[in-house]
């Protein structure tokens, strides 16, 4: 697993959405700029790379709002750190707030993924789940059935553990494990979208932003490629961590 | 157990706007937990004290043995293994509010949720207590 191993993508046009959820809807074709996104999501041993390179001091890394909300809580590493069900080296990231990620991409001279990119990432708008369409199992992912996870005293799992959690773009672990955090504001559903290029719906920072692809704490409907979540921009729980994107030249 | 009854026998006022209730647990190795809702928005959504459910107590893992319960808050503004409760005209941050940043209010928002008796997942538009219409 590199750091540098990111997919090359555009999008011609593909179906964001879906018609299983009103959030989902409308269904319309979305066409996409070039851009690289994350094989992977950002692993602790990557963080842990960038934490001790000043992530947490340096605050041209950060918005206004994010170098605030650090300073103001005293926040110098993720949440879960010190704790081993959660900070092996090839386990993804997590504990970290929306301002955290961004900063962190900022760091990798990177972003967060746009929904639209993300979802196109994980299932070029054809796909019901990352590997396809056959319903989750715990061999494709960690995940809770019913949202009841298996056990109470929970852990991540390695970011290459389930060799069947592989989107056609060849993204892995995009549902499970961790949701990951979205640059894109949430919205009721994907009506602010008038023209499908490039979309991205940006409203407030403060606002809760866009969680993609499920947790071990969520259940198989959140796994959809097309399924949408959202948490505050503080939440530092462990359901959520991020992969970045770039531009492609 | 209606919450309203209990803080009624305390001879607390529930007509006070301005109060708010914090819940205090037993606390475990992991620490005390706590939490603070807005005391009359919790009468108006008749808030309760459980001590059993489906005619057995409460277990360990939903709140044994005495858990605040308020349908309109997401779970972790609920404390469970309850031991006391403060009035206050203080809002503060609860433990998970201070520890993974959620929010302080805790209204339940408009999201997907999993019907746990209904086995599916539902769409919830609407803002607090999700009843039997929205399902």
């Amino acid at each position: 697993m590199r750091d540098d191993d990111v997919i090359e993508l555009q999008s011609d046009g593909f179906l964001r959405g879906s018609p299983l959820c009103p959030n989902e809807q409308p269904v319309r074709l979305v066409r996409l700029a070039p851009f690289r996104i994350d094989r992977y999501p950002v692993t602790n041993r990557q963080f842990q790379r960038v934490l001790e390179a000043g992530l947490y001091q340096n605050a041209s890394l950060w918005s206004e709002a994010g170098w605030a909300f650090i300073q103001r809580n005293r926040i110098g590493r993720p949440n879960y750190w010190n704790d081993d069900h959660w900070n092996q080296p090839s386990q993804p990231v997590t504990g970290i707030s929306w301002w955290e990620a961004l900063a962190y991409s900022h760091f990798m001279g990177k972003t967060l993924p746009t929904e639209a990119q993300w979802e196109y990432a994980a299932g070029f708008g054809k796909r019901r789940f990352p590997w396809g369409d056959a319903e989750p199992t715990p061999e494709h992912a960690n995940y809770a059935p019913g949202c009841e996870p298996a056990e109470l005293n929970r852990r991540s799992m390695p970011v290459d553990h389930y060799s069947l959690n592989i989107a056609s773009s060849g993204c892995r672990d995009m549902a499970g494990n961790l949701g990951e955090w979205c640059i894109d504001n949430t919205s009721p559903d994907y009506s602010w979208d008038t023209d499908g290029r490039d979309p991205v719906h940006l409203t407030h920072e403060n606002a809760p932003h866009i969680v993609r692809g499920g947790s071990g704490l969520h259940d198989e409907d959140s796994l959809r490629c097309a399924s949408r979540d959202y948490y505050s921009p503080t939440v530092r729980d462990n359901i959520v961590g991020f992969r970045c994107v770039s531009h492609a030249p | 157990m209606p919450l309203s009854l209990v803080l009624d026998i305390a001879g607390v006022d529930l007509t006070d706007d301005d109060l708010y209730l914090q819940q205090l647990s037993n606390g475990t190795e992991k620490g005390r937990y706590d939490s603070t809702i807005h005391l009359q928005s919790a009468i108006k959504r008749d808030a309760v004290l459980a001590f059993e459910v489906d005619d057995a107590p409460l277990t360990l893992e939903t709140g044994y043995p005495l858990r605040l319960i308020d349908f309109g808050l997401y779970q972790y503004k609920c404390v469970k293994a309850l031991r006391e409760l403060v009035v206050t005209r203080r809002n503060e941050l609860g433990y998970w509010e201070a520890y993974a940043g959620y929010d302080l209010d805790g209204t339940v928002q408009p999201k997907k949720y999993y019907a746990v008796d209904l086995q599916k997942k539902i769409w919830y538009a609407g803002t607090g207590e999700i009843d039997d219409g929205d399902l």
